[in-house]
């Protein structure tokens, strides 16, 4: 059995603290990634297509030498945790500073099944994460995101939160009901 | 990136070519990972579309002083193994047209020294020079 995976990702890197301001009020039941909020800048890159630009749902996506590492999920609920790392080339260092120390970034990452061809088959999985910071070394540049909220799947019945229902939401695993 | 292509002659006004005397290569391989389970059933997956990895093993025996210093400079000048450089089809004479052209122009190849050319010196003006580049998916 032969895979080919190919992994988008969008980035939303907000440039100042105020346009971040609505991490902290944010409906995450809906999309945490807001376009057309003011001082946002958003990178796309793919990792399959080497050296070559795909243009996807109308959203062009370069390549870069990424890859992810971490959890998609754990039964307790809490939050979890996904590195990307990229080498630590001029267009990583303008992700992470953009995003203020990828602090004030929010990822969109979808993998997506490819046929034989190269082609997409349909499948695919799409993620949202929060940005937590970034390290740096040598010759990599490690981006460290986490859910946006994921502590509701373990105890609660499946409904959504949203604002309207509860109010603020928080933005780690740390939700309690009184 | 400095980019100088690998030297076709001792200078632009001599006729003399740099040709090896030996030469071997491969293919290049592609990135792939395997997962055997314990049933010996094989999964692979592919994380991108292109090969890399590509080598070019050369030996030029009996070669003047003149083509060691050529190649030294060249060496140098492309950091040793930092940059990548393209290969003139001198290195590749005697091999049939269409053959030659596949190895030197592999989709987004970029040659690279493996690592610094070895010289035997015998005196006078007598030298065998053997080095290896690897051919280099490099991210543009």
């Amino acid at each position: 059995m032969a895979l080919k995976i190919v992994q988008y990702f969008e980035l939303t890197a907000f440039t100042t603290v105020r346009a971040a301001r609505s991490l902290a009020n944010i409906d995450q039941a809906d999309s945490i990634v807001q376009k057309g909020d003011t001082g946002a800048v958003v990178h796309r890159y793919q990792n399959f297509f080497i050296n070559q630009q795909i243009k996807r749902a109308g959203k062009r996506f370069d390549f870069a030498p990424f890859k992810m590492e971490g959890t998609s999920s754990v039964l307790g609920g809490d939050n979890s945790l996904v590195q990307i790392l990229f080498p630590n080339v001029e267009v990583a260092l303008r992700l992470v500073e953009q995003g203020n120390g990828n602090r004030l970034s929010r990822l969109e990452l979808t993998t997506a099944w490819l046929n034989e061809n190269n082609q997409p088959s349909g499948k695919e999985i799409k993620e949202r994460f929060l940005g937590l910071g970034a390290s740096f070394s040598e010759t990599t540049i490690e981006l460290r995101f986490r859910s946006a909220m994921d502590s509701v799947s373990g105890k609660f019945p499946a409904r959504a939160l949203s604002r309207n229902l509860v109010g603020i939401l928080p933005l780690n695993s740390d939700l309690r009901l009184q | 990136m400095i980019m100088a292509d690998f030297p076709s002659r001792v200078s632009a006004t001599s006729r003399i070519d740099i040709k090896p005397t030996n030469r071997s290569f491969s293919f290049g391989e592609y990135p792939i990972k395997s997962y055997r389970s314990i049933s010996g059933a094989v999964v692979k997956r592919a994380f991108g579309n292109r090969a890399f990895n590509y080598s070019l093993q050369l030996e030029f025996a009996n070669v003047s002083d003149a083509i060691v210093s050529v190649i030294f400079d060249h060496y140098h000048g492309q950091g040793g193994p930092l940059n990548g450089f393209r290969i003139p089809s001198t290195l590749l004479s005697g091999m049939d047209s269409d053959l030659a052209g596949r190895i030197r122009r592999p989709e987004g190849i970029l040659w690279f020294y493996e690592a610094a050319p070895e010289v035997q010196s015998i005196p006078p003006d007598l030298n065998t020079i053997s080095f290896s580049l690897i051919g280099e998916l490099a991210y543009q």
